[in-house]
């Protein structure tokens, strides 16, 4: 039919960029560590030998494969939360303040915006033993000190900078979802005779179901990735006990270049990652969904 | 301020008190940005009727409402309802309900889940909530919708779901900010019928915003028209429309015909007029500047008697409405409407009188004279 090639030809012209730079962006990389985690390959040498899933089996059994799977579940558990929370307190104290919102808006926001890597090393300085800003205020007050040469505290180090850096960005975004929420159901609510927490249950929440559910998505994300900070902060250590899937890679990959190695950690940090999208999506996101219907 | 005491009561009453009737007094809301939206306004609510504020847009008749809710804090002035000052007791304590215009209910919970939320709040149990909600349901003949979402109702069901959460609480004070607004003019009326029977049979005191006047006309006990933040006039309909205090009033309230010019010698000299209109001899019209106003429909067509007021119009524009037919005139810089039987033939030139009991005479500062 010739009215449908007419209309196709441009259709497909239009697509064509955008297929091609999502391949190469997205597609090719994924394929290529693919193949690599296939092969016994050692860039010194340039020698690639097929080792079929002979990487596999020998990273995702070892001990420090699951240390830093481990590792990295207790750095999600420690920051997401925390996040969510933290981020919905500021974020309802910047939609009450009658003046200044942009500015605090702002000011939460600077993290997001700066670049992490210099940031943790301000904080690697902010925690420095003894004479650190964190040892010389809270470790008298509680007795923990030197965080990051403790097997037991530079996980968690590591988890309030990067929590430190997403409140800024899970602000921003339940800002969004507040301005969002109808004025005339809240004042409605006041007229039934709901208080402050009924109102903000009844009425605030569940407009901003979709404004949660991205922001558990993007934060869940973030976290599984966390790389920056580790890299300055601790380097992964001591004894491992800081060492994420996302450190993990980059030290087999790179650093001792076994890239057949660090491209399975890929694979499973991929696999990792959309398995707890889906399941956050088919779980929390039906929320997301009926907002749309509203 | 009085005691605050008295003023906490539990907002859901299952007795059948009598009525409270509202007063506000000396009420005058500014704005930070310094709109004044209300000025000095003193006005009674009648304890169960149905009290209209009607005005233009932006006369502040919205305002009083929800300062009388308790939305708005007035800059000076108290509000009381049954006697007692609730100008310093929360919306939610005050024993009012609302229906708001685009109806605020609740997206994520069922018609029977907003019917019950306002008994839920003030701790009503479980089993009297449910039969509660059955009753004021059967009541708004929304029992068959009760499972559904607002978003799958239709407006009219919205809203009368929006007026069950209102009422399902018993309110002392029913305030309504133009609820029927946004539906279309033939589920208007038949709503708006439909309320005043509920009203009639349920007896609570209802305020009503509104700026449509038909609708004002038709359900008001006690109107109260408002302009630029002041009362222009409050009174029955029958009586406002009968004898409006203002020039605004009369053409707010049926589109009176105002000719304003100044009198000298028995002629009416108007714009655009300069022989001057020939005054009936028997209406004591004061000399000097003045207004005189006339219904459209008081225009009766001819020259009628010596003693009627007679207009010679040039016909501008006729617009049939069934049986009756609007006739827009000049008469010289001024229009002047007419509203003739469909039968009559409209020429060119138009010849009209009304009689002089029919003529409402306006000073030059708009008051009744």
């Amino acid at each position: 039919m010739p009215s449908r090639t007419r209309f196709r030809l441009p259709a497909v012209a239009l697509l064509v960029p955008g297929y091609v730079l999502l391949f190469l962006s997205v597609v090719a990389p994924v394929l290529v560590v693919l193949v690599l985690a296939l092969f016994d390959y050692d860039p010194l040498l340039g020698t690639a030998d097929f080792v079929a899933l002979d990487n596999f089996g020998r990273v995702l059994s070892s001990e420090e494969f699951r240390r830093a799977l481990v590792n990295t579940a207790v750095y999600m558990l420690l920051t997401v939360p925390v996040t969510l929370a933290a981020a919905m307190l500021v974020a309802l104290g910047i939609h009450s303040v009658s003046w200044g919102g942009t500015f605090w808006r702002n000011v939460y926001f600077l993290p997001v915006a700066s670049t992490m890597a210099a940031m943790a090393v301000a904080w690697r300085w902010l925690f420095y033993a003894d004479t650190g800003v964190i040892d010389a205020t809270v470790g008298r007050l509680l007795g923990l000190e030197d965080w990051l040469h403790s097997t037991t505290l530079a996980l968690p180090a590591v988890a309030v900078v990067g929590t430190w850096e997403n409140v800024g960005f899970a602000v921003v975004m339940f800002l969004a979802g507040l301005a969002g929420v109808p004025p005339h159901l809240v004042e409605a609510a006041r007229l039934d005779g709901a208080g402050a927490w009924s109102r903000f249950w009844h009425v605030t929440w569940p407009a901003l179901g979709p404004a949660v559910v991205f922001t558990l998505i993007i934060t869940t994300r973030n976290a599984l990735k966390v790389f920056d900070q580790v890299r300055v902060m601790t380097e992964g250590g001591p004894v491992s006990s800081s060492t994420t899937l996302s450190y993990l890679l980059w030290e087999r990959g790179i650093r001792f270049l076994d890239v057949g190695g660090g491209s399975v950690v890929t694979l499973a940090l991929l696999v990792l990652i959309l398995a707890l999208t889906a399941i956050q999506l088919a779980t929390v996101g039906a929320r997301w969904e009926r907002a749309g219907t509203r | 301020m009085t005691t605050t005491s008295p003023a906490v009561q539990p907002s859901a009453r299952t007795d059948t008190s009598p009525p409270v009737g509202v007063s506000c007094t000396n009420l005058a809301k500014r704005f930070p940005d310094g709109t004044v939206a209300l000025d000095d306004v003193t006005v009674e609510c009648p304890a169960g009727g149905i009290t209209v504020l009607l005005g233009p847009s932006g006369c502040g008749k919205t305002t009083l409402l929800r300062c009388v809710a308790g939305l708005e804090t007035p800059t000076s002035g108290a509000v009381l309802i049954g006697g007692r000052d609730v100008s310093a007791v929360d919306a939610g304590l005050r024993g009012v309900a609302m229906v708001f215009q685009n109806h605020a209910l609740y997206p994520d919970k069922t018609a029977e889940g907003n019917l019950a939320f306002p008994l839920k709040m003030a701790g009503v149990p479980k089993h009297e909530r449910t039969s509660r909600v059955a009753a004021v349901a059967e009541l708004l003949r929304i029992d068959g919708l009760l499972k559904r979402r607002p978003g799958q109702l239709s407006g009219g069901q919205r809203q009368r779901v929006g007026i069950g959460r209102a009422l399902v609480r018993e309110p002392d004070v029913l305030l309504m900010d133009e609820p029927f607004s946004s539906l279309d003019a033939e589920l208007r009326v038949e709503m708006r019928a439909e309320f005043l029977a509920l009203q009639r049979r349920l007896g609570m005191t209802t305020l009503y915003v509104t700026h449509d006047q038909v609708e004002a006309l038709s359900l008001a006990d006690q109107l109260v028209v408002l302009r630029a933040g002041r009362i222009e006039q409050a009174t029955s309909a029958e009586e406002m429309f009968r004898r409006p205090a203002t020039s605004f009033v009369a053409a707010f309230l049926g589109g009176m015909n105002l000719l304003t010019g100044t009198h000298r010698a028995g002629r009416l000299h108007l714009p655009g007029h300069p022989d001057g209109l020939p005054l009936p001899p028997s209406v004591p019209v004061p000399t000097g500047d003045v207004t005189v106003g006339v219904r459209p429909e008081d225009l009766r067509p001819g020259p009628g008697t010596g003693a009627d007021l007679v207009l010679e119009l040039t016909t501008v524009l006729t617009e049939l409405l069934g049986r009756e037919r609007l006739v827009h005139g000049q008469l010289g810089e001024l229009r002047v409407k007419a509203r003739l039987h469909a039968d009559i033939d409209v020429g060119e030139r138009l010849i009209v009188h009304a009689s002089p009991a029919d003529l409402h005479l306006f000073g030059p500062d708009g008051l009744r004279s």
